[in-house]
């Protein structure tokens, strides 16, 4: 009997088998040499591509195919299509707004540019044979690493071995960018033996300790999606944000986590001195984003913010943010960015009290100073702080968060580490 | 690894924010008639936007134009929702690939799966 997560899943494997021949394709136009290295690259949260069906599912138990239309990123997107990409909770799963299954495919490509483009073509070049593994970013990130390691990989792995006669997962990379490293972290902490075969996990501006556009996306929305023309829909992009899970993993550090690891404030380059969330009127007083206290977040009747989903997300971020298990701590790398002339990028927040309904014109929150960092990220947050300072690895230049993966200096800093 | 860099030039830069801010004027110019500020959005409404006046709005930017705006867009949804940090893109101006070059835009639907192989020249290239 058809579910709507088995629908999905199968949904989404449909179309994972034409990239699964692309990748067949690539692979046998190169000589058959051994010591060949698959490389699954993770696109960042944002950064892979997001089809809906046109028609929803109908809950009746029968297998069922959908036809799609592209809501991120394309023209639909900024005509309106951004505020059908909600989700609401179903028992204990999340479906997709009015039962219209989202899957994701490949990365994004708006007006012929990819964040990734460049970054494959560099792949090439140096022999590694790459695979841009789409996931969906709205979703929790667990989610995402259940159906890579027991959907995907097992079908990747026999449709390669059964037309190419090799196994793509005899030597392999784990590499995701920015909340797809997050994802890359957590797939280190699944038990499975294919995790053996894996021989790097590198994760290029990853955040570890989050950052503020997550939060003030709760009560500002997305200035590039809160207007369609001369109609403001800043409080529908809120319901819709608010709406998704993947994003509750992505405030700043709990104050725990913070406590537990005071190397944070020593580290020689980039330090983080103190907490980055404060109370607006109190600096002495931290804002937790994971239990900031009553009056810090708009209601669930407000803007369908769920504190409960939040609890849940601390859960898995502390997961995030612990250490590596001993099995692949020495295979885990961290590259973070740094866009000079430094100062570039929020560090900190102060946060004020609601008073009463949130109001996406008056946030409660002020970002604070400019820090080192890629323009989206500080320069603490992009590498997990337990980690052995050989296998952190700073991209200093002209860089910036979204398209770091095109930069030349990125390339160079990846080869260093693989 | 020895790192072989790519020798293809680095992307081109991004549009200034004021630029795209017109793009998306100019774009949501075409959406569906019937949108309402007072109405609750109804998505097969949405849907019925100008597809013929988005394509001919998109055909008459270059090609370098639009990769510029869509650098910026990308660059920028990622960031924090308000500017705390000012707007310190030094945009040099950029040589017009080609006048009139036909939007390399998704289609909007995707019926069946398809991706493009890839091309032999990269291949020859990289041995």
């Amino acid at each position: 009997m058809s579910t709507y997560n088995a629908t999905r899943d199968s949904e989404q494997l449909r179309y994972l088998k034409v990239d699964i021949a692309s990748f067949i394709q690539r692979y046998e136009s190169k000589p058959m040499t051994s010591g060949r290295r698959t490389l699954f690259l993770f696109p960042g949260g944002m950064g892979t591509q997001l089809l809906r069906a046109q028609t929803p599912y109908q809950d009746n138990g029968t297998p069922q195919t959908f036809q799609y239309d592209n809501y991120w990123l394309s023209p639909l997107t900024f005509l309106g299509g951004a505020l059908f990409l909600g989700m609401h909770k179903h028992g204990n799963h999340f479906r997709d707004y009015e039962d219209k299954i989202v899957i994701p495919y490949g990365a994004v490509n708006f007006l012929g540019l990819t964040p990734y483009s460049r970054f494959t073509q560099w792949c090439e070049l140096n022999d590694l044979d790459w695979f841009i593994f789409g996931w969906d970013w709205r979703r929790r990130p667990e989610e995402s690493v259940h159906f890579f390691f027991h959907k995907f990989l097992p079908l990747f792995r026999s449709t390669v071995q059964n037309q190419c006669g090799v196994d793509p997962l005899q030597d392999f990379i784990l590499m995701g960018h920015s909340f797809g490293g997050m994802v890359v972290k957590l797939m280190l902490h699944h038990q499975d033996q294919v995790l053996d075969n894996m021989t790097r996990a590198v994760t290029v501006a990853s955040p570890f300790y989050g950052y503020d556009g997550q939060i003030r996306r709760w009560f500002e929305g997305e200035p590039l999606l809160n207007k369609i023309g001369s109609i403001d829909v800043t409080a529908q992009m809120i319901k819709v944000i608010s709406s998704l899970p993947g994003g509750y993993v992505l405030p700043y550090l709990d104050d725990q986590t913070f406590l537990n690891n005071p190397s944070l404030q020593t580290d020689p380059d980039y330090p983080l001195n103190q907490y980055p969330s404060r109370d607006f009127s109190n600096a002495a007083q931290d804002v937790d984003p994971f239990n900031p206290g009553p009056n810090r977040y708009p209601t669930h009747n407000d803007t369908g913010f769920d504190v409960n989903e939040l609890q849940h997300a601390l859960t898995v971020y502390r997961k995030i943010a612990a250490a590596p298990p001993a099995a692949h701590a020495s295979k885990f790398f961290n590259l973070r960015g740094i866009q000079s002339p430094t100062g570039s990028t929020t560090g900190s927040i102060t946060w004020s009290a609601l008073t009463g309904p949130n109001n996406p014109h008056a946030s409660p929150v002020t970002g604070g100073p400019g820090n080192p960092g890629d323009g989206t990220l500080p320069a603490w947050s992009a590498r997990l702080v337990t980690l052995n300072s050989n296998q952190i690895v700073p991209v200093k230049g002209n860089i910036d968060h979204m398209l770091i993966m095109e930069d030349d200096l990125t390339h160079a800093a990846i080869a260093q580490v693989l | 690894m020895r790192n072989r860099p790519l020798p293809s030039p680095q992307p081109v830069l991004p549009a200034k924010r004021a630029e795209v801010e017109k793009f998306l004027k100019g774009l949501q110019g075409f959406r569906a008639k019937g949108l309402d500020k007072d109405v609750p959005l109804d998505e097969a409404e949405v849907k019925k936007y100008d597809p013929a006046g988005v394509k001919a709005f998109l055909d008459n930017m270059t090609v370098g134009s639009q990769q510029a705006i869509a650098r910026r867009i990308m660059m920028d949804i990622m960031k924090s929702p308000t500017k705390d940090v000012s707007d310190k893109s030094k945009r040099k101006p950029t040589k017009k690939t080609s006048p009139k070059v036909k939007s390399k835009r998704a289609s909007k639907k995707s019926k069946a799966p398809k991706r493009s192989v890839v091309k032999k020249k990269k291949a020859n290239r990289r041995r």
